[in-house]
């Protein structure tokens, strides 16, 4: 059966390179990896009480004191973006 | 009752380990007395827990739990003791730690550390709960004093008493955070010579120390300060009264250069060996 | 309500602590506990200032003690989310992602006491939240890191022991069922999400054509390293029916009738170079 043939033939292969992710082993061809030392998010300092965020408006109430639009890296990617913020962005002068 | 550690603490000063400074401590070894570790941030597996395996291959390491809630009303959350347990098997820490606080009510969690009424009921609820989680590490837990921005009119006893009284009734030992202390002493008008007077030293394990942030007149913990002179003043007093023990400096905000830390670290070193001497 | 605590007689504390009435006693406190400590939440969830009568300091108004419980609540979230999606967050820039922060905060509540648990569903967040839906391929490059954060963090997992499956006879292989590590994700989408993703790490390129068309973003984990590649839909078609309990040999012609061209061989050996595999039991796909 051919699909007998395909498995033998596979996993043969699998058995005789000897590969079950070794780094050394992974193909060469792709990839950004991942950041090694993500910082921890779990402190038992008040770290927010120094920021900005910790101004005399609570955060919930300064809500609706402004719209951000997005500025990021967002306008380095062409046809990135939907027709309003499109026009926006031909404002802006991208 | 549990025996205090597998392996101990040197009576020395230790720095709080953060992530900026990993490959830092681990490539050049500084001469550090032991570092301690947020137990959270290496539940699970790969890259956080194989640092903290391989910091702990040349420094006694003690960990720090940010989250187990012990007097939260809701039940103890069984998943986030079995990680504990799992991590303590690992990592065999000296000291397992965590906060007299409360974070989850009725589902809801609160990434925080918040106060609660130090009532006779809150203390048969949190003494129940330290009972369970020693019983589940087959260790003695340390438990910390709280810095709060509020206190609790309900309250039926100070913090200083609901902590001797846990440590009565469950064994349990105390992690004295020095400037928790200052900074309930500023903000609640606690009294600090009751504090220090009523904690039982033969259970204190460890202390912190920090620097905190000033808001509206509030003393705000952010860990992201010098610890200030009014703090080290502190830490002489319950030193003379307590006597030297492990001592941590704890910075999570605007972490500095290692070499300051290790300075800081020096600064509590030297209060101690003075201690000693007297 | 807390006034209960008021009604009960003042317990001695019993030294065991444990007897059935003394039970029955701190029940009721323990409502007032729960009753206070729920309220206490509440004000700082919702961030709002309230007179609540039970909290106090003697040197400043309660409202600004529970001010710095509410913002550090906020805070802490806000950095969760930023520590979970650093690429949204260069994306649409600082600002926005403070905003759309606020939005999904207000939205979803912390059920987790760690917080890496915390921002799973941003992506779905950021299909319907009016300003972001100005990129249309936030919510894929949400999911993707989503999936990274969690593969990040997962359970190391022995890798497959070949040895053990040496010993299987070639006429069992169709019968073998594959497991998948736990740090192994599929992210499918419209957009170029892959290149996306990549454009944001060290030494990135930011030639993307969006109108280039979908891409299947596979996320794994090799002993500390996070790994993004793209796959082709013939490899996802695969791995999603070996991930969803199908046996090789099921798995295979299913794949093989949708992409004819499908080749097992490079597919199954490009799965292990990633470090998917970890282990196999045997048996008929039921």
């Amino acid at each position: 059966m051919k699909n007998q043939q395909v498995l033998s033939l596979a996993i043969g292969s699998l058995l005789a390179l000897g590969l079950v992710g070794n780094a050394a082993a992974a193909d060469t061809k792709m990839e950004k990896c991942y950041g090694v030392a993500k910082a921890g998010a779990n402190d038992c300092g008040s770290k927010k009480a120094g920021h900005a965020c910790a101004g005399h408006a609570t955060m919930n109430n300064d809500k609706h004191d402004f719209v951000a639009l997005p500025k990021g890296t967002c306008d380095k990617i062409a046809g990135g973006s939907t027709t309003e913020s499109d026009d926006m962005m031909m404002k802006k002068g991208m | 009752m549990y025996p205090p550690a597998t392996s101990v603490l040197p009576c020395s000063a230790g720095i709080g380990l953060r992530a900026p400074h990993y490959r830092e401590v681990l490539g050049t070894l500084p001469k550090l007395g032991w570092v301690e570790a947020h137990s959270e941030n290496f539940f699970g597996g790969g890259a956080p827990l194989h640092t903290l395996l391989a910091v702990r291959q040349h420094y006694a390491v003690s960990l720090h739990g940010v989250g187990m809630g012990l007097a939260s009303p809701d039940p103890l959350n069984e998943d986030h003791l079995a990680a504990l347990k799992q991590l303590c098997d690992v990592v065999q820490p000296a000291r397992v730690s965590e906060h007299l606080c409360w974070n989850t009510v009725n589902g809801d969690v609160i990434n925080d550390l918040l106060p609660f009424p130090h009532t006779h009921a809150a203390l048969a609820h949190v003494a129940s709960r330290i009972d369970h989680v020693q019983a589940v590490l087959g260790r003695q837990l340390l438990v910390e004093n709280l810095s709060s921005y509020l206190s609790f009119t309900s309250s039926e006893m100070s913090e200083g008493e609901f902590l001797a009284e846990l440590v009565r009734r469950t064994g349990c030992g105390i992690l004295f955070d020095v400037e928790n202390l200052y900074v309930n002493v500023r903000n609640l008008g606690v009294d600090e010579d009751e504090f220090i007077r009523a904690i039982p030293a033969h259970a204190v394990g460890e202390y912190h120390l920090a620097g905190f942030s000033v808001r509206d007149g509030c003393l705000v913990d952010t860990h992201d300060h010098p610890v200030y002179d009014a703090v080290w003043t502190l830490y002489e007093k319950v030193l003379r009264h307590i006597g030297p023990r492990p001592t941590l400096i704890e910075w999570d905000g605007n972490i500095p250069a290692l070499p300051v830390l290790m300075a800081e670290a020096d600064k509590a070193q030297q209060r101690m060996e003075a201690c000693c001497v007297l | 309500m807390y006034s209960d605590s008021s009604l009960e007689p003042n317990q001695s504390l019993p030294l065991q602590g444990r007897g059935n009435v003394v039970v029955l006693n701190s029940k009721f406190k323990m409502n007032a506990l729960h009753d206070e400590l729920a309220e206490f939440s509440h004000a700082i969830i919702k961030g709002v200032p309230s007179s609540l009568g039970f909290v106090a300091s003697p040197h400043y108004s309660a409202d600004i003690g529970l001010e710095v419980y509410s913002n550090n609540y906020r805070g802490n979230l806000q950095d969760a989310l930023a520590g979970a999606y650093p690429v949204i967050e260069q994306l649409v820039g600082a600002d926005f992602f403070r905003q759309l922060a606020r939005g999904f905060i207000s939205l979803h509540g912390s059920c987790s006491a760690s917080l890496f648990d915390y921002g799973a569903e941003l992506g779905d967040f950021l299909e319907h939240d009016e300003p972001a839906r100005a990129l249309p391929y936030l919510p894929d490059v949400a999911k993707l890191e989503w999936a990274c954060h969690r593969a990040y963090f997962a359970t190391d997992v022995e890798p497959l022991n070949l040895a053990r499956l040496s010993q299987v006879s070639a006429d069992e292989y169709a019968n073998i069922f594959l497991k998948v590590h736990p740090a192994c994700y599929i992210v499918r989408s419209p957009f170029p999400i892959v290149a996306l993703w990549q454009a944001h790490q060290p030494q990135g390129s930011f030639e993307i054509n969006l109108a280039s068309g979908g891409e299947i973003a596979l996320i794994s984990r090799q002993r500390d390293v996070v790994n993004v590649r793209e796959i082709t839909p013939d490899e996802a078609y695969w791995l999603r029916a070996v991930i969803h309990g199908k046996n090789l040999g099921m798995a295979t012609v299913s794949t093989l009738e949708t992409f004819p061209t499908f080749d097992l061989q490079n597919t199954l050996l490009l799965f292990a170079s990633l470090g998917i595999w970890t282990d196999f039991t045997l048996g008929e796909t039921s």
